[in-house]
């Protein structure tokens, strides 16, 4: 071996670096040149008995020779492998796959569903009923008597003296009720209709959620307790709340139920209106005169009743800040709703 | 309600700062909605003094103004005509927000003149209408004084959004009650002592209720000799800070003494009022009356008016008319101060769609007992602002007392109720002072409690004990975080709705949600008789749907106009008939409910395979729809027919959906007609079906049925039939003749063209034999093949092709 025959050693690795096109050819280089027992590592070996005074010089060269081989090999590799990814056959793997399209839920509904999965884990069935109601279902049987202002709380839509698009979805508490003893424990889910302006804040019909829960022994302590525990689940468990007397005609005592502003976690925002707080359901013990509507005995039972609005809160949740934008059901709203 | 908070401290002590007073009024459900600070609105709003007025040189209706706000002098272009030297205004500095308007005062140059700051009118400020001169203060005004404290002092208004049940709070005195009752402080009535003169009021008028049911007290009073004119300032001050608009110095009485006391008055000119006499009756059925708004009213026989010896003069509790009304010229007032009975109010009002300060209060219930001392406190204030002079006595007809009402009370149900125990200390003293009386009874714990007139709401045990843990405190009562329930007996298996919405979500469509309340020309495409809203807010929401159709294309039309055109939707949704239809339930009336299902298909099969890229939608698409979704909730056994209905004309050549005989749904490509009247060019696809027929059929109990032990055989053969001969005739006839090894029989190619002759086409079939026994051999999978291909041939005359 001499200082010639490494260079034209060199000169072939370069060679044949040009005819290996697939993997396979590549290994067979390697396993010619580059292992243990291969053509570089053997030429080492003549460095031992190569004279003293050319050593420098053919050691310089060796160490060139293997530089260059494990260079070529490492260029050919990574070829390779591009070739590999982009190209197979002529196809272009980077193209994107066949893709089907991605479905939604309408984001009423993944709020409605996420509400929904809290109390069935607390217990409660889900119950429905009509929406086009009477004035028994929907206002007398819950304490609403007939020449009551609380009736103006509700802007209604008739269909004739008697019949009309219920407003809220209380009308189901009744037929629960007239359907089937104590104990109860059930949510309503459902749409309302109010005769409202329509506007961004407000639309001629929404969602509710009702709740009803009745037992022996079913106090607002265990009311302000499940509320709590939904608003936590539903809203984080950092959010604060707070109870505040109200009125409603089928609930006493009733209140409402203000959570602390998610968005600006009650530092007070445009969407808390700078309060730090939001009005999130309407509650109370179930009234002892819809007990009486509906036969039970307001001596041997007690209740309570919840109600939020479905759509208002999809829309803070959301951050959608027009809520008629819910009911234009543009795809493109849509599809960030996966 | 509106209530001023310098107002409230006349009735009750308060050290507390205004907003501690707000929170805590929100606190025992007296929401304050907004609070208004004078000292907010006009914060940059001083007393000035014009020092001097020259005329502007470039304009001849302007003035340049020297304005001092105590300590500095500014430039002001001023356009009033009205401003002279010497006077004291109100001054804008540069900065500060014009309340009228919102409007930012700015340092401006006024055709070549630098004014800087404003001198306001009253309607720049908020506290009248007049924007043509400024507004000039009284020469005690020192310059350099903020004007809310000068003009308002310091005033702050409170927005309470007052519920229903508690009409003693559309008063200052009332809401005065619950901070006293808050407080444990007093409560301040105003003394009225009236002095009074001449004849007995009772010789002049006499007072007639027909109706004591309508009115159960009506009480009048008469105050001569007076001459009408503004009010006072701080009159005037006090009605503009809740937002009401000073007129006369009678008018102002009766509104100041309504915001006082919650007791609606009428001032009548006793010299119009015929016959010295008041009536109160009901109205002739078509009676008519002219209103202070100067509009005729219609009434019926449920309206009460209130009449001299002649005439109606005012609509009882709702509004006063034009031909009594206090004018320049009265001298004479007769006050009236009644107890109109809130079914009545409410009726009249609601019959003239007029909502007024006074219907709205008597409507949820004035105090009974205070009628006349109201009446006392409206012609005190007179006097004392006037100097008339009262006529001795009053006439009060009262003909059936209002008996207070008397609640039994038992005590342990506040433990039952709000799951807190409440000492019965604690429990009296609130109801005290609330102003319920509360005694005790022979039994332990049982209480007799009197309740105020002027709470008419309340009058049961439950009632008092909201009162007791409103002033109590909701924060008080534990958060009980655990619950003994038991097991529901009833069905809660996941809605069929929810399997339905999942289906559609893995199969890539959009949930969409419609209004229910369509234009009439929606439902005429369906043939259903359609459910119409009496009171609709606008012609586009006049009927219930019939169909989610409409309302589904109205969405396409939307996206379509945004460019959005790859459409896959689906909703679930109620529709409503004046007929029964198929899964609909009748709860009311010959209202009929059901819930039903769309689907749209529009535009590209999948715009995200860009293989299928530009393959339309078509007909297929949606019937495979159709029959996956059908099949998915195990309805194998329905039929696809061809459906012609002339009322029905959303769709051309529909497909019905029908089990057992029975029309459940349908589907086809979205009528041209249709498709014009909702301006959509593209086609659509669409489908309808009830959601009962899914839920009815929903299999909830899976079985087993064991998979084949031996291999199935395939065979794909193709006859040439006639045009005429469907599909479906042909799959039946396999079927019928491959007995009883056929297993599955599928199409897979339609072929039309010159080999076979027009008029006819090669329809090719994929056919699976089985047997459950055995290994199928070769001679009896050609018997079975041969036993089909003869059948096809006699009964369909079809030709296997080679």
């Amino acid at each position: 071996m001499n200082l010639k025959s490494v260079y034209e050693t060199i000169e072939t690795l370069k060679a044949e670096i040009q005819t290996v096109s697939t993997k396979e050819d590549l290994e067979q280089f390697r396993l010619k040149y580059l292992v243990r027992k291969g053509i570089v590592q053997q030429m080492f070996e003549g460095l031992k008995t190569a004279a003293p005074e050319e050593r420098p010089l053919l050691g310089k060269a060796l160490n060139e020779l293997r530089q260059t081989a494990q260079r070529l090999f490492d260029e050919k590799k990574s070829q390779l492998e591009q070739v590999q990814t982009a190209s197979k056959g002529g196809i272009d793997l980077t193209i994107p796959g066949r893709r089907r399209p991605i479905g939604t839920k309408h984001p009423i509904t993944q709020a409605l569903d996420d509400m929904t999965d809290i109390f069935k884990a607390m217990g409660f069935a889900v119950a429905l009923g009509p929406e086009i109601e009477d004035d028994f279902h929907n206002f007398e049987a819950l304490n609403f008597p007939p020449d009551h202002p609380a009736r103006d709380m509700q802007d209604t839509f008739f269909l004739d003296e008697t019949a009309l698009l219920r407003t809220h979805t209380s009308p189901v508490q009744i037929r629960v009720m007239m359907n089937q003893k104590p104990p109860i424990r059930h949510i309503m889910p459902g749409r309302v209709y109010r005769n409202e302006a329509i506007s961004a804040r407000s639309y001629c019909m929404f969602h509710q959620l009702e709740g009803l829960a009745v037992d022996e022994n079913i106090t607002f302590a265990e009311l302000k307790g499940t509320l709590a525990t939904f608003a936590k689940k539903f809203f984080g468990s950092n959010v604060r709340y707070v109870f505040r007397p109200s009125f409603f005609p089928f609930t006493e005592p009733s209140a409402e139920m203000d959570i602390s502003c998610f968005l600006c976690n009650g530092k007070g925002c445009r969407v808390c209106k700078q309060s730090g707080w939001l009005e999130i359901l309407g509650c109370g013990m179930v009234d002892p005169n819809v007990f009486k509507a509906v036969g039970y005995d307001p001596e041997e039972v007690t209740g309570y009743a919840f109600g939020m609005g479905i759509d208002r809160t999809a829309l803070l949740l959301y951050g959608i800040d027009d809520i008629r934008m819910l009911y234009e059901n543009d795809t493109r709203l849509l599809n960030q709703f996966t | 309600m509106n209530i001023s908070f310098n107002w409230l401290q006349d009735y009750v002590k308060i050290q507390e700062s205004y907003y501690e007073i707000a929170d805590r009024l929100t606190m025992i459900g007296l929401e304050v909605e907004s609070v208004r600070s004078t000292k907010e609105i006009y914060k940059d709003f001083v007393v000035g003094k014009v020092c001097d007025v020259r005329q502007h040189p470039n304009a001849d209706r302007l003035t340049v103004c020297e304005v001092s706000d105590g300590k500095t002098k500014h430039t002001v272009v001023c356009g009033a005509r009205n401003v002279a030297a010497g006077q004291k205004i109100v001054f804008a500095r540069v900065g500060s927000v014009v309340p009228s308007n919102g409007m930012k005062v700015r340092a401006v140059e006024i055709r070549g003149q630098l004014s800087s700051g404003m001198i306001c009118s009253e309607y720049e400020l908020d506290i009248g209408d007049d924007h043509e001169g400024i507004f000039v203060l009284s020469d005690d005004a020192k310059p350099g004084d903020l004007f809310s404290q000068y003009y308002w002092d310091d005033d702050v208004v409170f927005e309470i959004g007052i519920t229903p049940n508690r009409p003693d709070c559309l008063s200052h005195i009332g809401v005065a009650r619950d901070i006293a009752a808050i407080y444990k402080r007093q409560l301040r009535i105003p003394e009225i002592p009236v002095k009074e003169s001449g004849k007995s009021v009772k010789s002049l008028l006499s007072i007639d209720i027909k109706d004591a049911d309508h009115c159960p007290r009506y009480v009048g009073r008469i105050i001569d000799g007076i001459k009408i004119g503004p009010s006072p300032d701080w009159m005037q001050r006090r009605l503009k800070m809740i937002g009401i608009r000073p007129i006369n110095i009678v008018v102002d009485v009766t509104n100041y003494v309504m915001m006082e006391y919650g007791q609606p008055l009428h001032a009548f000119d006793f010299n119009l009022i015929d016959g010295n006499k008041i009536i109160v009756r009901l109205a002739n059925d078509g009676e008519t009356f002219v209103t202070l708004d100067e509009k005729e009213r219609k009434l019926t026989n449920n309206n009460l008016l209130i009449c001299d010896a002649k005439r109606p003069v005012a609509i009882a509790g709702v509004m006063g008319g034009l031909n009594s009304e206090i004018n320049n010229g009265t001298t004479s007032v007769l006050i009236e101060s009644a107890y109109f009975a809130p079914f009545s109010v409410r009726r009249t009002s609601r019959h003239l769609g007029l909502v007024s300060e006074s219907s709205y209060r008597f409507e949820r219930g004035v105090d009974p007992l205070q009628t006349a001392d109201v009446a006392d406190r409206a012609v005190r204030l007179m006097q004392q602002l006037t100097g008339g002079n009262v006529y001795r006595g009053r006439v009060d007809i009262y003909p059936n007392k209002i008996k207070p009402v008397r609640v039994s009370f038992r005590s342990n149900q506040v433990e039952r109720v709000l799951g807190i125990s409440i000492s019965a200390v604690t429990v009296k003293g609130i109801l005290k002072r609330l102003g319920v009386e509360v005694k005790e009874t022979q039994k332990r714990n049982e209480w007799r409690c009197v309740i105020p007139a002027y709470r008419p709401d309340l009058e049961r045990e439950i009632d008092l004990i909201e009162e007791v843990v409103r002033i109590y405190g909701y924060d008080k009562i534990p958060v009980q975080e655990r619950a003994s329930i038991r097991f529901i007996e009833d069905d809660v298996r996941p809605g069929i709705q929810d399997r339905i919405r999942e289906w559609f979500v893995g199969a890539g469509f959009n949930e969409i949600v419609c209004n229910s309340m369509v234009p009439g020309n929606c439902n005429a495409f369906t043939g259903r008789t359609a459910v119409q809203v009496n009171n609709p807010q606008n012609q586009d929401m006049t009927d219930l749907r019939t169909s989610l159709i409409p309302g589904m294309l109205n969405v396409v039309r939307h996206n379509l106009n945004r460019g959005n055109e790859n459409l896959r939707l689906y909703e679930i949704g109620h529709i409503f008939s004046r007929d029964a239809f198929h899964g609909s339930t009748n709860y009311i009336n010959d209202y009929h409910e059901g819930e039903s299902l769309g689907i749209i298909l529009t535009g590209s099969r999948n715009p995200d395979d860009w293989s299928l890229k530009d393959a339309e939608f078509d007909f297929f698409d949606l019937k495979g729809e159709v029959e996956s979704l059908l099949g998915k909730f195990s309805l194998d056994n329905i039929e696809y027919n061809i459906y012609h209905s002339t009322s029905n004309t959303l769709i051309d050549d529909t497909i019905g959906i029908e089990y057992q005989g029975v029309l459940r749904g349908y589907f086809g490509k979205a009528s041209n007609d249709v498709l014009k009247s909702f301006d959509i060019e593209n086609k659509v696809y669409v489908a309808e079906m009830d959601v009962a027929l899914l839920r009815e059929f929903f299999r909830v109990e899976k079985k087993y049925n064991e998979v084949p032990k031996y291999p199935p055989v395939h065979r794909d053969l193709a006859f040439i039939l006639d045009e005429a001969v469907s599909y479906r005739n042909l799959e039946r006839i396999i079927r019928e003749n491959g007995r009883p090894l056929i297993q599955k029989v599928s199409f897979f190619d339609v072929y039309r063209g010159e080999k076979i002759g027009s008029g006819k086409k090669s329809v090719a079939v994929a056919l699976e034999l089985l047997s459950n026994e055995k290994t199928l051999t070769q001679p009896e999978i050609d018997n079975t093949v041969a036993q089909i291909v003869r059948a096809v041939e006699q009964n369909l005359g079809g030709v296997l092709r080679s």
